[in-house]
């Protein structure tokens, strides 16, 4: 295949170049130029000592994220602790040296003193111009070459300020450390930090004691004591031991509260204590190796000392010692809180309360409207009480009513009738016998008289006739309709009056309620209904005495009429009082039909009426 | 209670003046009564009421009862019913306000004789008296 050479090609050309240069170079030149970054962590502990376990967890994530490419992480750990013997270092570095002899590491990360020192010592051997950060708890640790490092302040005596603040009357404090060298080196530390505290506390090394020994010792410790866990990874006997079942151990059989000073002691029996955080630790040696790795020269970032002490208290523990947790120092964490009741049921007891009071609430409220409507319904019992009270006085006001006019009009009628009418017929009676005497113009004179006092007769007659039948009372109900079909006959309304086995006597109150009933309902037909057949029928039956007045006229509306005229209450009224009932049947355009009905019972009053 | 002191009149033209009883609960009634019927006849009583008439026309035994009406107590009605039902033989004409046919029938039903409305007593009342005495029947002309 021929290439042109133009201009612009160049750089293709040496591109095909380079592949073929990366094809036969040996593959160590090849990581060089490929975008993968190599990390080794060399751990001073064994792989599953707490810090190996949290610095596996977190390093990796944040290197991941840090870098934002591909990253090949390595790790290996140093058990010293369990491995004393010189032999074992050499292993352990001939075996790294062979594993990793292809990898060119972009940087070696060195967890602790002894992982700093191996890396120093094999600097030139298998590290060489390799940047190296490393985490030390020695301040005099280095690493040749190009390093950083960070430097833990170690504080256990921080911890003994934690426990003045909670148990104030604690005097002594027995500090327990183990056997082994790093264990030793513990407590020398720890030995020169507690020195200002002499003063107040009384300290007792229970160092290398045999477990047995030190449990039993620990299980009998005097009041006023607490227990400071150091490190143990063997003890008095030679048993190696991992440092944090050994808490548990500790924390368990000892009779007073144990404290510590790293937070991976959390949650194994300990009370708590000024705790070093090692994941914070891990988190800034990651950010210090990505530095580095993004570029920054190591020996350009000076070493620095941190200190990474957080006060913690486990509650339960708290709780287990009857400590005050008021008296935990505030900016303290306190772990393993067990939620109260309150707090684990917080939502159903703000529910359970709000519908508690939703339902007292709704409780109140119907009660309240229970209330209310028994009283409305009192209050409408009385007013229905009250009222059918007032309405039984007006219609006993009614009855009287009509009873005093019939009566007034029964008196007015026979005081016209009886002593008018009786006067003006003497008179009449005496014109006429002074007549024969007389001249003939006085004779005509005294004609004119009597005509004209014949005329009052007449009319004194009528209007006692309006007012109250005398034909009623002296002759009876048949007569007196008969006369009320006339007068209706010379209004214009002529009647069908017929009547049938009318039992006599009657009662007068009844003749005169009958007699009342059928001219209202005659004049209402007169009046109103424009009717042109009317019928009165009065038949007498073995129930009861009928009375039926039916009209072929425009009829009414019966809730529309009813209470609006007084003449159908008076009807009933007039008909109560005689113990009869009456119905009307009426339709706007079918007439109307009243039908009374008296029955046997009433008719047998003792005040009669001839006929 | 008793009758009025009869005021016996005897009667020049006949040897046996018809002896009458008037009952009216208005003595001025009475006494025209009486001053129209009195040269033909007796009057041997008179009464204010039914309850009195009943009680006196036993005794007094007249040919003709004059009777009201309109009375308190027992009408003049009911008053001739009894007359009848104690057995006695005196004629009864009503004398009476009442114009009207209904009473007429209700009178002669009761056992009315004569029916003399009290305006034409001047005129009508002798006659039908004596009509009465005869047996017979006198009514008043109606308006």
């Amino acid at each position: 295949m021929t290439i042109p050479l133009r201009r612009g090609s160049l750089r293709h050309w040496l591109f095909v170049m380079g592949l073929v240069v990366c094809e036969l170079v040996p593959a160590s030149a090849a990581w060089a130029a490929d975008d993968h970054k190599r990390v080794l962590v060399v751990y001073s502990t064994r792989r599953d000592a707490e810090f190996s376990v949290i610095g596996e967890g977190e390093l990796p994530k944040i290197l991941d994220v840090g870098l934002k490419r591909d990253l090949d992480y390595y790790s290996e750990f140093i058990d010293v602790a369990r491995f004393p013997d010189p032999s074992y270092q050499v292993a352990i570095r001939d075996f790294i040296r062979l594993k990793y002899q292809e990898v060119a590491f972009d940087i070696v990360i060195a967890m602790g003193d002894v992982a700093a020192r191996f890396v120093d010592s094999n600097r030139e051997t298998m590290f060489r111009e390799i940047p190296v950060v490393f985490l030390a708890n020695n301040s005099d640790t280095r690493v040749a070459g190009s390093s950083s490092g960070l430097v833990l302040d170690r504080n256990f005596d921080r911890t003994l300020l934690l426990i003045d603040r909670l148990q104030p009357d604690v005097k002594n404090v027995f500090v327990v450390t183990g056997a082994a060298a790093a264990d030793v080196a513990f407590e020398r530390l720890a030995r020169s930090q507690f020195k200002p505290f002499e003063s107040r506390f009384t300290f007792t090394y229970l160092t290398g004691s045999r477990v047995g020994e030190l449990e039993k010792r620990l299980a009998t410790l005097p009041e006023h004591s607490v227990v400071y866990y150091l490190l143990v990874t063997e003890d008095g006997a030679g048993d190696k031991f991992h440092p944090l079942e050994f808490v548990n151990r500790v924390a368990t059989v000892a009779n007073r509260p144990t404290y510590s000073w790293v937070d991976s002691a959390m949650d194994h029996g300990i009370v708590g204590g000024d705790l070093y955080v090692q994941v914070e630790a891990i988190r800034r040696i990651g950010q210090l190796a990505l530095r580095v790795l993004h570029g920054e020269r190591a020996d350009s970032i000076p070493t620095s000392t941190i200190n990474l002490n957080v006060a913690q208290v486990d509650w339960r523990q708290l709780k287990r010692f009857a400590i005050d947790e008021a008296r935990v120092p505030t900016g303290a964490l306190v772990l393993f809180r067990e939620p109260s009741t309150w707090d684990r049921y917080r939502i159903y007891i703000l529910g359970a309360a709000v519908l508690l009071l939703i339902q007292s609430a709704l409780i109140a409220g119907l009660l309240v409207q229970r209330v209310r409507r028994r009283r409305a319904e009192g209050e409408l019992r009385n007013s229905k009480e009250a009222l059918r009270t007032s309405y039984e006085r007006i219609r006993e006001m009614g009855g009287r009513l009509l009873h005093a006019q019939e009566g007034e009009r029964t008196r007015i009628a026979r005081e016209l009738h009886d002593d008018i009418s009786q006067q003006v017929s003497l008179l009449v009676i005496d014109l006429g016998m002074m007549r024969s005497n007389l001249q003939p113009y006085a004779r005509a004179l005294t004609d004119e008289a009597v005509n004209r006092a014949e005329e009052i007769v007449k009319s004194v007659h009528n209007l006692s006739h309006r007012l109250h039948p005398p034909k009623l009372r002296l002759i009876g109900l048949v007569a007196a309709l008969r006369d009320l079909q006339h007068e209706m006959a010379q209004l214009g309304l002529p009647i069908t009056f017929t009547h049938e086995s009318v039992p006599l006597p009657l009662p007068l109150d009844l003749t005169l309620c009958l007699f009342r009933v059928a001219q209202e309902a005659l004049q209402n037909a007169h009046k109103y209904s424009g009717a042109r057949d009317v019928s009165v029928q009065l038949r007498g039956g073995s129930e009861g005495l009928t009375l039926t007045v039916s009209d072929d006229g425009v009829g009414f509306d019966m809730d529309q009429a009813w209470g609006k005229g007084l003449g159908l209450i008076s009807m009933g009224e007039r008909l109560d009082a005689v113990g009869g009932t009456f119905t009307i049947s009426s339709r706007p355009g079918e007439g109307t039909r009243i039908r009374v009905f008296v029955p046997l019972s009433a008719l047998r009053a003792t005040e009669t009426v001839a006929v | 209670m008793t009758a009025r002191s009869p005021r016996e009149v005897s009667l020049a033209t006949s040897p046996e003046p018809v002896r009458v009883l008037l009952v009216d609960d208005s003595d001025s009634m009475i006494e025209r009564a009486a001053a129209v019927l009195m040269p033909a006849c007796v009057v041997v009583g008179t009464a204010k009421n039914g309850t009195q008439a009943l009680d006196v026309v036993g005794t007094l035994r007249p040919d003709v009862v004059v009777l009201d009406i309109s009375m308190p107590g027992m009408n003049g009605l009911e008053v001739a019913s009894a007359l009848r039902h104690q057995g006695s033989s005196a004629a009864v004409v009503f004398l009476t306000i009442h114009d009207d046919q209904d009473f007429v029938a209700a009178a002669q039903e009761a056992g009315g004789t004569g029916y003399v409305v009290k305006r034409r007593l001047a005129s009508d009342l002798m006659v039908a008296v004596q009509e009465a005495r005869a047996g017979r029947s006198f009514v008043s002309a109606l308006s």
